[in-house]
């Protein structure tokens, strides 16, 4: 009071000109501060306290209390008090309402309500200050909004605040003694770090609803905004009162959910999920004991200390007690280790959860039917209280469940863990929270705190471990301890050691753990629950038939719901009812192997051994939230990026699975579309499908097809995909020896990396270069046919069965012959390119010469250099390159200087397609005839003349006329592709083969009268060819067969033809061979 | 001029199984024209059909030493045919069976490198052989005869062979009167190219 006013007259009186005026008046007024703190909390004897230290507070604008009632708490209670705002020292701003220009000014600080102050004093110790927030500072995970909005007003507060700021710019100083001055404060929260970051993460997969705390004053929704997270005064411990997360729900989101679907929606999911983090810590504990065994230094702190203990006398020594194994469970962990940060709260009935449990949907999806779903839950219920989950039957959920109002059935966030006031209210872990919120009105929600929970996991097993290596990891919060030979060693009850074991724990995790102690695991298990809460039971080897006589069946393991309503249907509840039944019958119902164990279970028979290295039976990644498809091809994206997910983990467990399952949530036929749970999954029904490998695999690509197969079979529409789950079982250790390249096919992909950069795109541009053709894609991996024998590593072949190894040798050589073969006849074309010149039946019209060296009816059809892929270039070898440029110029050259005198338009890719080994053969009948009615056989060569569309049939006979040695696949093609380049095949208009060559002789006898003296002269040209080509058997018998169609056609003009022919074809053999062929006919 | 392409040289290759499926042929086609007498001949199996072999020694031997002659042409591409002559007891052919053969430039498997179309192709040269149909009248009266279709420089190249060898005269070259040609086979290959046919009056 007293700096104020001195402080606003000087200002006024034009002193502030004088920084040095200002920096000592401010030390001045501090030191008052600190004389005056002496003094008055001499005067309030008992009442100061040091809550606030290492807390400054500046306040800003009109509170209630006054700013001067704030300085002398302040002071009262270790804080301190800045007149005048600096940002290096004042941690928290104090206001009621806050003009936007000031709120800039205090930039990040946290300016909080006067309330938070006022309410620590009275609680005695520092709150958090996070639900005393004026408003939040923008968080990470969420959008700014305007400040007007955000500005938090609670009812007459408000009014005051307006009126304040009004009375402030009408100028008058003398606001700050008398009237309530709003106080801007600023709260440091050191809690929020890590749940910000939570719920940063939970944000991808699951929406919270704002909901202010219930019993909270500001009932009026107003908005908390985000969570701070980023603003942190390292010495300050404040304790939350109360944690509200909360989320505008207008705010709009930097970052909308994630669907399914998104770019890499499972690695993020896998990322972000926290909640599956922690199911994987069972595992790794596991491997952690494994790993401290292993390491095996046989120094254990914990035993040293119990003997120091035995020692000094405190504790008795104690006889061997045989067996004895103890099962340590922290009590409610996630809620025990929630409230350390919040010791305000233990004694309340506390749930950790997501949500809030609002009763009101504040975020309603537009067509989900909470109705719908609300039934289908009361029915599950009604059948069986939660499934599994639920350990004790509560009636009472049963029935409420049914009784609940449709209000109260909004908040679909489980309950992960409740502590014991509210499991005495009836809330259960995994009870939604809508309807735990009806059981228990006053129930307290904070949400996950991961980090702490890892620490106090890891912390726990430390401690255990620190006693002995016999340790069964179970999951973060519960294990199973053989103390057998502790207890030997040291000798002392196993009583005495779990004690002084959970003594270690409550003291160093500040958290409880109950310990259940017998001479089985089963036992030990079942012990835990009667030591809950905080307690041990030991369950001696002799207590053990009346202990296991009145256990619920459904504590047993293996004992789910289904299992439990079909004892339950044979009259057995408890393991001593259960005791009645016979082995056989139990074997009967349950199955061989889960009977026996139920019919030794019930008597309290467990010869499991603790495992410390228990293997795993499965790998799987499931992903049930935030799955909305349009198209399929999403789905198989998705499903793509799970294979990859269950491949990692694979790989981490160092295994191989041999059986694949597909896992499918499919929404029920008549569910609603829109889930009443954000982006939950719904109602659904189940759908799994498995395959079984012949070989165990890690390999993404062999799980991403197995499970792309299983998919489609399963036919589900994409839209109604509401979870999906590869999982992995049968697995197998996989030897780190044997996988360098761990399957056939992967190194197939290999050598297709290495190989397509070599021979990319043969198919595609250059004609000349032989190809495999589609057909034989379709049988081998194409990836076989690039494979040299250089590419693939030996090691690998060695490993490989010889009958395979065999067959991928003869492949690879096959292809490397092939590759050699390519380039042969590469080049053989190019050295015909100048000579042969483009097209060759010009000559039959032009009447060349018959000598067959001439008649060639190769066709190269070199495209122009730059049709030619540069990147096929590149990757051929230098010389071919060379030649294959060299040859392609040339052509240009050539077929210009050729233009004029070939009668046959030279263009050779004119007409057609990328490759002209498409073309079908036009010389084949059935094209013949679509084209003309009555054709002569030189029109129809006319037609089919340019060697594009002349025709080969390379179906069948692929040594056909255009030269272009054909992508053909059969291994015979292939020869006589090689031959067509080699030695030129006789080919009449392109047809060589035998039957191709009789029926294009039928359909010209057939279509036409008289024969045209041309076509005449073509066979017989081909004729010729066919003696001169050492095939006087072909020309044989298309002289017979040509006879024949003559006989039938009864035709002068054809007899003449055939006279013709013959005569000529006779003078050819006679001049070559000496005689003439016998002929039945002249 | 031969390939070495996976270190296999299918000129010799080629040679080789010519002259292998030439023994098998020539003696089916003595024994065809019973130029012997059947008892000197024995059925074995090649190429998978049965076929008539000599297990004469001297008989054999002179058509080995023919064949390596043959064998020593064919790598020296110098052999245009191989004929076996039916010749009468005046020594005038009466029936030839021509093989007609051809090596490319660069022999090579293909893609059969286990010959399968090989071998199937021989099967129906010894199938056409055998179902021929011969001039009966000489049969039991006759002799044969090896001619080798090749070049002066072939020649040469058979000096240092196994066996003498001579010009033939055009009387024991050419059938007498109106002779006639039958095909009976023609084949090609990457490794070579044959064809087969009788010329008989």
């Amino acid at each position: 009071m007293a700096g104020r006013r001195p402080r606003k007259r000087e200002d006024k009186s034009g002193w502030d000109g004088h920084g040095g005026y200002m920096n000592a008046k401010k030390q001045k007024l501090n030191e008052q501060f600190e004389s005056k703190e002496c003094a008055i909390a001499a005067v309030k004897e008992g009442n100061a306290s040091e809550i606030f230290s290492g807390i400054t507070i500046y306040v800003n604008g009109y509170t209630e209390p006054s700013s001067d009632e704030l300085r002398r708490l302040m002071q009262l209670h270790g804080g301190r008090f800045q007149y005048y705002y600096s940002v290096a020292q004042v941690t928290h701003t104090i206001a009621s309402n806050l003009a936007d220009s000031k709120i800039r000014q205090v930039g990040n600080k946290k300016i909080v309500r006067p309330q938070w102050i006022l309410d620590s004093i009275e609680a005695g110790r520092l709150l958090s200050c996070t639900p005393y927030q004026l408003y939040a500072a923008p968080s990470g995970s969420q959008g700014t909004l305007g400040f007007q909005q955000m500005i938090s007003t609670g009812g007459e507060t408000k009014e005051k605040c307006i009126a304040e700021k009004l009375s402030r710019e009408t100028g008058d100083d003398e606001k700050g003694s008398d009237s309530k001055p709003a106080k801007v404060q600023d709260c440091t929260e050191p809690a929020t770090s890590n749940d910000g970051q939570v719920h940063d993460a939970v944000d991808s997969e699951e929406s919270y609803d704002i909901s202010p705390s219930p019993n909270s004053k500001e009932d009026d929704h107003a908005d908390w905004g985000g969570e701070r997270s980023s603003e942190e005064e390292p010495n300050v411990i404040a304790v939350k009162r109360r944690t509200i997360e909360v989320q505008n729900p207008d705010s709009p989101k930097k970052k909308p959910t994630a669907k399914a679907g998104d770019a890499n929606f499972v690695s993020e999911y896998y990322t972000h999920s926290r909640l599956h983090h922690i199911s994987t810590w069972g595992t790794e504990f596991r491997r952690y004991v494994t790993e401290l065994r292993s390491a095996g230094r046989g120094e254990f702190r914990g035993a040293k200390k119990l003997q120091e203990l035995k020692l000094c006398g405190r504790l008795a020594s104690h006889d061997d007690p045989g067996k004895v194994i103890m099962h340590i469970d922290m009590d409610c962990f996630f809620v025990s280790v929630g409230l350390l940060d919040r010791p305000e709260l233990v004694g309340q009935p506390v749930a950790v959860t997501h949500s809030k449990g609002h009763p009101a949907p504040s975020r309603c999806e537009t067509g989900a039917n909470p109705d719908y779903e609300r039934k289908y839950w009361e029915q599950k219920c009604t059948g069986q209280q939660y499934g599994s989950r639920e350990r004790a039957a509560e009636n009472a959920c049963t029935s409420s469940s049914v009784a609940a109002g449709e209000q109260d059935f909004y908040s679909r966030a489980e309950i992960a863990s409740c502590s014991y006031e509210a499991r005495k209210l009836g809330v259960r872990n995994g009870m939604f929270m809508g309807e735990a919120r009806r059981l228990c009105p006053n129930l307290q929600t904070i949400p996950y705190n991961f980090e702490r929970y890892s620490m106090v996991s890891k912390s726990l097993y430390n401690i255990v471990a620190s006693f002995t290596h016999d340790i069964e990891a179970m999951s973060c919060d519960e294990l199973f301890v053989d103390l057998s030979k502790l207890s030997k060693d040291v000798g002392i009850s196993p009583l005495d050691i779990a004690q002084v074991m959970r003594d270690e724990i409550a003291e160093q995790t500040g958290c409880r753990a109950s310990a259940g102690l017998g001479p089985s695991i089963l036992i030990a298990r079942l012990a835990t629950r009667l030591a809950k809460p905080n307690g041990q039971h030991w369950v001696k080897p002799d207590e053990v038939p009346a202990f296991i006589h009145g256990q619920a069946l459904k504590d047993l393991p293996g004992v789910g719901w289904k299992l439990g309503c079909r004892l339950k249907a044979l009259g057995a509840e408890t393991c001593g009812e259960l005791q009645q039944l016979s082995l056989g019958m139990l074997q009967k119902e349950c199955g061989p192997k889960s009977g026996r164990n139920l019919y030794q279970f019930c008597r309290g028979e467990d010869s499991r051994e603790i495992r410390t290295d228990k293997d795993r039976k499965s790998v799987s990644a499931e992903i049930n939230y935030g799955m909305r498809f349009t198209a399929q091809e999403e789905v198989d994206k998705f499903l793509a990026e799970l294979a990859v997910e269950v491949c990692k983990r694979l790989k981490e467990v160092q295994s191989k699975g041999k059986s694949i399952t597909l896992k499918l949530k499919g929404r029920k036929a008549d569910a609603p579309v829109v889930s009443a749970k954000f982006m939950g999954h719904g109602v659904c029904d189940n759908f799994a499908k498995s395959v079984t490998l012949p070989v165990a695999t890690d390999s993404i690509d062999i799980i991403r097809k197995e499970s792309l197969n299983l998919l489609k079979t399963m036919k589900v529409v994409p839209s109604d995909v509401r979870g999906m789950g590869i999982q992995v079982h049968r697995l197998e250790p996989s030897t780190k020896a044997a996988c360098p390249a761990n399957s056939i096919l992967n190194f197939m992909k290999k050598a297709i990396a290495s190989t397509s950069a070599q021979v990319p795109e043969t198919s595609s541009s250059v004609s000349m270069q032989p190809t495999s053709s589609e057909r034989n894609c379709s049988t081998t991996l194409p990836a076989y046919q690039m494979l040299s024998v250089s590419q693939v590593d030996s090691s690998v072949l060695a490993e490989l069965p010889a009958e395979i190894r065999e067959e991928v040798e003869k492949e690879m050589q096959q292809a490397q012959r092939r590759k050699d073969l390519q380039e042969i006849e590469s080049s053989e074309l190019l050295q015909k390119v100048p000579s042969a010149g483009i097209s060759v039946h010009a000559e039959t019209h032009a009447k060349c010469d018959q000598k067959p060296t001439t008649r060639t009816e190769v066709t190269t059809e070199l495209p122009n250099l730059s049709q030619i892929d540069q990147s096929f270039m590149d990757a051929l070898p230098e010389d071919l390159r060379k030649e294959v440029m060299a040859a392609c110029t040339e052509k240009v050259v050539h077929s210009s200087a050729k233009n004029e005198t070939s009668k046959v338009t030279r263009r050779p890719v004119q007409g057609k397609k990328s490759s002209p080994r498409k073309t079908k053969s036009g010389a084949s009948p059935k094209k013949h005839k679509m084209q003309k009615g009555q054709l002569t056989l030189s029109a129809m060569i006319n037609t089919i003349q340019q060697p594009a569309q002349a025709v080969k049939s390379e179906e069948k006979h692929p040594e056909a006329s255009v030269g272009i040695p054909s992508s053909n696949n059969n291994e015979r093609g292939r020869v006589e592709e090689k031959n067509s380049a080699l030695l030129p095949i006789p080919s009449l208009c392109g047809a060589t083969g035998r039957e191709e060559v009789r029926s294009l002789i039928k359909e010209w006898t057939d279509s036409t009268a008289e024969p045209v003296n041309e076509d005449i002269e073509m066979f017989i040209t081909y004729l010729e060819e066919l003696v001169g080509h050492m095939n006087l058997e072909m020309a044989d018998k298309m002289l017979k067969y040509f006879y024949r169609l003559v006989k039938v056609q009864q035709a002068d003009a054809w007899r003449l033809a055939l006279h013709q022919t013959v005569e000529s074809v006779q003078q050819t053999v006679l001049a070559r061979y000496g005689y003439r062929l016998k002929l039945d006919f002249p | 001029m031969t390939t070495m392409a996976d270190g296999i040289d299918y000129l010799h290759v080629a040679a080789d199984i010519l002259c292998d499926f030439l023994e098998v042929a020539v003696h089916m086609i003595v024994y065809r024209h019973d130029v012997y007498p059947s008892a000197i001949f024995e059925s074995r199996r090649k190429y998978g059909v049965p076929t008539k072999m000599s297990v004469h020694p001297e008989l054999n031997s002179y058509l080995q030493s023919c064949l390596c002659d043959t064998r020593t042409l064919l790598l020296a591409r110098d052999l245009d045919r191989i004929v076996v002559a039916i010749l009468d007891t005046s020594g005038a052919p009466i029936t030839k069976y021509t093989f007609e053969v051809w090596l490319p430039a660069e022999p090579s498997a293909g893609g059969d490198e286990y010959l399968v179309q090989v071998e199937q192709a021989f099967r129906e040269f010894l199938l056409k052989v055998g179902a021929c149909d011969t001039d009966m009248e000489a049969l039991g009266n006759c002799s044969f005869a090896l001619q080798l279709h090749s070049t002066a420089a072939g020649l040469l190249a058979l000096k240092n062979g196994a066996l003498p060898w001579v010009t033939c005269e055009t009387a024991q070259r050419l059938i007498q009167g109106d002779a006639r040609i039958v095909p009976l086979k023609s084949y090609y290959c990457e490794l070579f190219k044959m064809q087969l046919y009788v010329e008989k009056r």
